[in-house]
């Protein structure tokens, strides 16, 4: 992604996870592009659709195989670029899903979740089992201690817990 | 872009209607107020008219077809959009068919264009062989029995379902819509009892096992006398079959469901009409283009016991107790082989003269089964007379969501005691069913002691 970036000829904001600079994975040989605006689903599923972006992602994939331990079947998708974002690949998730919850690492009021929630929810009410869940940092200035961080910041937990709120089992 | 026209929700309790006429073609203009197309609900047939102006580009659901509220069955646009009317009419284009929507029973059960008529045979009778002479004939015209005194009524609810204040999610809602399904009737499973596509499914389920009571998205042939060659238990000759129309239909769904839900009493007290029936002729008297009928008084003497008493005006909730703002009189009406509820909106506020006027201009569009979609909704109270009918009294069957309903017999010469002698007065019993979760015993007793104060002294319902 960061290649196409380069590529364009209008600037463009990148931004990198520090948390993330350690993690390995595979790339494709040649001459590898991802697209801005095209989200990847990342995990296919069933019974949730679970949004996120950046290190929440790898998050919600964690959060994703205990759900699986559960019965349910979760979708993980990654929004890759967040403007443009691909509102389409989100919406087919939820038409297939009928229930949906945003992770973000950030603060959740007027966050990113905020605008997807409400995209999705215009584009694909009818769809809708249950409201859109969002799981998003602690309002609170970043803690510089390890365990306050962490605790700021969701956890692979915290988004199940919400995932089976809106799946409404206990 | 063309715009849908979309099933519009034309009664109260209507889940799905049928086209019987086109009145336009694909490529005709069509301009706003026109008549487009003659619809058949579950209560009477009603005339769809256009919301803009354009050309009919494309009809959907033809003559004959059914479809459920909100599904479209024409498109209006630009003269070039029009597109051949052969086309198949399954599924509308601009609803995007998902798996659950697309599989399933009943969704494949409801027939966009009408069956032949040996399969609307099939549909309604799948084991009989029938020798009859079949015709298909129009909701009305067939030839029955003579009318016997009507049942109580059946539909015209306030508040049914689609208003918000049942809980369901988009989906389920969506589902249920798409499939005629009565959300009101299901118990909901999720957070704070909202309604679930899970629920919506299951209700579905146990509708299409149900046959004794088929949901309105079982095909039925609309009407149809069939001789059945096959005597069943026991007889030696056999019978005739005679299947429901669909208004029938939705009295037996509806009147099953009250009786079986609605924890009913009963109520009965006897008024002295003497009064009444003298007021009646003095402003019978005078002249007025519209004779004021012993209902019109009725339903002015219930409206104003109302507002004194709220409670009766009162529906049912899971939750609690929603007091309607509205006084609303529905009144039921035996038409052949069935019965309406027309309203009378707001009967507190209007003049008996008014409410005479009213009742006589939508009994004149029932009879020409021309109604307006508000004739038959929003009645917060009903009241049935079947006093025409030499009855002393009888039990009425509530007409949800109405909490209770009057049942009027006949009124006669009685002998009574009035100051320790018997004496002959003009008497009518009337009989208050009431819901019970709404209503006690001793509050419907208050209720007919008001009513009654109000016929004994008739004067009190000009004011």
């Amino acid at each position: 992604m960061l290649k196409y970036a380069i590529r364009q000829s209008d600037p463009v904001m990148f931004i990198e996870h520090l948390a993330l600079y350690n993690t390995r994975g595979e790339v494709p040989d040649g001459d590898y592009l991802t697209e801005f605006g095209k989200a990847q689903i990342v995990r296919p599923g069933k019974d949730i659709s679970i949004f996120a972006h950046s290190r929440m992602t790898l998050f919600a994939l964690e959060a994703a195989k205990e759900l699986e331990a559960l019965g349910v079947s979760a979708e993980v998708v990654d929004l890759r670029s967040l403007r443009p974002y691909d509102l389409e690949t989100l919406v087919k998730s939820v038409k297939r899903t009928n229930r949906a919850l945003y992770v973000e690492e950030g603060w959740g009021t007027y966050g990113i979740g905020a605008e997807i929630c409400a995209a999705v929810t215009e584009a694909a009410f009818d769809y809708l089992d249950a409201p859109i869940g969002r799981v998003a940092g602690a309002e609170v200035p970043m803690p510089y201690s390890k365990p306050l961080e962490r605790a700021a910041i969701p956890s692979p937990a915290t988004i199940v817990a919400k995932a089976k709120q809106v799946l409404h089992i206990a | 872009m063309a715009k849908e026209i979309v099933m519009p929700r034309l009664s109260d309790t209507m889940e799905e209607g049928k086209i019987l006429k086109w009145h336009k073609r694909p490529g005709d203009q069509v301009t706003k107020g026109e008549v487009l197309a003659e619809i058949e609900t579950d209560k009477a047939n009603m005339d769809l008219e256009a919301y803009d102006t354009g050309v009919l580009t494309k009809i959907v659901v033809e003559e004959g077809g059914q479809a459920p509220i909100g599904q479209p069955i024409a498109y209006i646009g630009a003269p070039d959009e029009v597109e051949s009317a052969d086309r198949p009419t399954s599924a509308p284009p601009s609803q995007p068919v998902t798996p659950e929507t697309s599989a399933g029973p009943a969704s494949e059960a409801i027939p966009q264009t009408a069956p032949a008529p040996a399969e609307e045979i099939k549909a309604g009778q799948p084991s009989a062989d029938r020798t009859g002479q079949l015709t298909t004939r129009q909701q009305g015209t067939v030839p029955a029995a003579p009318v016997p005194t009507p049942a109580p009524p059946t539909t015209g609810g306030a508040v049914e379902d689609g208003d918000g204040r049942i809980k369901a999610s988009p989906l389920a809602r969506r589902i249920a819509a798409e499939r005629g399904i009565d959300l009101s009737r299901i118990q909901g499973s999720g957070p704070g009892g909202r309604i679930l596509r899970e629920d919506v499914e299951k209700a579905m389920a146990a509708q299409t096992v149900q046959i004794a009571v088929p949901g309105p998205e079982v095909p039925r042939p609309v009407a149809e006398p069939v001789v059945q060659e096959a005597p069943v238990g026991g007889l030696t000759r056999p019978g005739r079959h005679e299947p429901f129309s669909r208004m029938q239909q939705t009295i037996a769904r509806r009147m099953t469901f009250s009786k079986q839900q609605v924890p009913h009493f009963y109520v009965t007290t006897e008024v002295d009409t003497g009064e009444l029936t003298e007021l009646r002729q003095r402003l019978n008297a005078a002249g007025e283009d519209v004779k004021i009928s012993y209902n019109d008084l009725i339903v002015k003497a219930v409206a104003l016991a109302l507002v004194d008493m709220p409670l009766l005006n009162a529906s049912y909730r899971e939750d609690g107790l929603h007091y309607n703002e509205e006084i609303n009189i529905g009144i039921a009406v035996a038409i052949e082989r069935g019965l309406v509820v027309p309203v009378i909106h707001q009967a507190d506020v209007k003049g008996v003269r008014q409410i005479a006027r009213e009742n006589a201009a939508m009994f004149q569009r029932v009879r020409e089964n021309k109604p307006r979609p508000e004739d038959f909704q929003g009645a917060t109270f009903t009241i049935s007379n079947l006093g025409m009918y030499d009855v002393d009294e009888f039990m009425a069957i509530i007409d949800q969501p109405a909490a209770a309903i009057l049942a009027i017999g006949s009124i006669r010469k009685r002998p009574v005691v009035v100051n320790d002698e018997i004496v002959v007065r003009e008497r009518m019993r009337m009989t208050i069913s009431a819901d019970h979760r709404v209503v006690y015993g001793a509050e419907a007793a208050q209720f007919l002691q008001l009513v009654k104060r109000r016929l004994e002294q008739p004067y009190s319902l000009l004011g």
